[in-house]
């Protein structure tokens, strides 16, 4: 039997708990200060390759939508993120390939170039799977409740942390500022969606099972960034 | 002026910062705090700040991202926001920017204590 809509999104928000974003240690060593410089553009370059399929993973979700309420929904969140007519004075992507780009000292070419490991290879794949291949309500809750639900705090955390202790003015860092407010529509709006629309045990149970799995993707992004580092060039890139 | 504000966080040692959006976005039908008024903000706001002997960073961005609600400011690291800011709301702005920062310090900003 499904459960009632208080208790789905009660089992969703719990299921969340301790995979938060914040609830990283690498957030908390960007906020503080602790990251070194070569971890932060690490997490620079890794969050672009992260973030440039996102108007493909989302236009793959728009393509088989059949509500057109819903269509429209997922069209906004692309506008946000794909074009510089609202939430960004550029693409997301473009967004997040200029922190890289000014954080670190590489070239686009160079950043372009970074070679994905496993670990985010398979964060995308995962992305792109359940965007192709599962039903759509669940796939926008992958992206709207597993990973934005929990973004902004994140993005307020990084922003605070390299205004604070790396020297990042606000204007190079618009790609983690957009996030901090812009988010929270694309969360309302999935949970919404997702609340409304998964009414029996199969939908609600893949749901949380997406809940699980993109949360151990973004665990292994934290983890990696914990670890990774990349050269920066030049004494202060920004 | 609509103000949303928050509390600032414990143990932050940095000088607070203002930020006003000052986008154009180039298609008209689409909102941008730049074209709502915020290029004729940043100058009064910057010398009001000035003039008030503020100690906060004042800074411009080209997209806060919430543009339907613009012109836009946000002061960090408290995270709270100013929205739908006119120029007739320099004033009132700098007033609640100084009562914030003066929390900081346990004070009101005629240095009475907050609490």
């Amino acid at each position: 039997m499904a459960l009632p809509r208080d208790e789905f999104l009660k089992a969703m928000v719990t299921r969340l708990d301790g995979k938060r974003h914040a609830d990283y240690p690498f957030l908390k060593a960007v906020r503080s200060g602790s990251a070194t410089r070569e971890q932060v553009g690490f997490l620079g370059v890794a969050f672009y390759h992260f973030t440039k399929v996102t108007p493909q993973v989302l236009s793959t979700i728009h393509s088989r939508c059949e509500d057109r309420k819903i269509r429209r929904r997922i069209m906004d969140t692309l506008i946000d993120e794909d074009t510089e007519l609202r939430c960004g004075s550029k693409g997301h992507d473009a967004l997040a390939m200029d922190f890289a780009t000014r954080f670190t000292g590489w070239s686009e070419e160079e950043v372009e170039a970074f070679d994905r490991p496993r670990w985010l290879k398979e964060m995308v794949d995962y992305r792109f799977k359940v965007a192709r291949e599962m039903p759509v309500v669940i796939a926008l809750g992958n992206s709207g409740i597993a990973s934005e639900s929990h973004a902004p705090e994140m993005c307020r955390l990084i922003s605070d942390g390299l205004r604070e202790h790396y020297g990042v003015k606000d204007e190079d860092q618009e790609s983690w500022i957009v996030h901090i407010e812009g988010d929270e529509d694309h969360s309302e709006t999935a949970f919404k969606v997702v609340l409304d629309n998964c009414r029996t045990p199969e939908l609600q149970q893949m749901m949380l099972w997406c809940i699980d799995e993109y949360t151990r993707h973004w665990g292994n992004f934290w983890r990696a960034c914990e670890k990774g580092a990349v050269p920066i060039r030049g004494q202060s890139p920004i | 002026m609509k103000a949303t504000l928050r509390a600032w966080p414990e143990g932050f040692a940095a000088r607070p910062t203002l930020t006003l959006c000052v986008n154009v976005r180039a298609e008209e039908f689409m909102p941008s705090c730049g074209r709502r008024g915020s290029l004729e903000i940043r100058a009064p706001l910057e010398a009001a700040l000035r003039s008030r002997g503020l100690d906060i960073d004042f800074q411009t961005i080209k997209c806060l991202g919430l543009c339907n609600k613009g012109p836009n400011a946000r002061l960090a690291p408290s995270n709270s926001w100013f929205t739908a800011i006119s120029a007739a709301d320099v004033a009132s702005l700098v007033d609640v920017v100084e009562s914030e920062l003066a929390k900081i310090k346990g004070e009101m900003p005629n240095g009475t204590p907050a609490r």
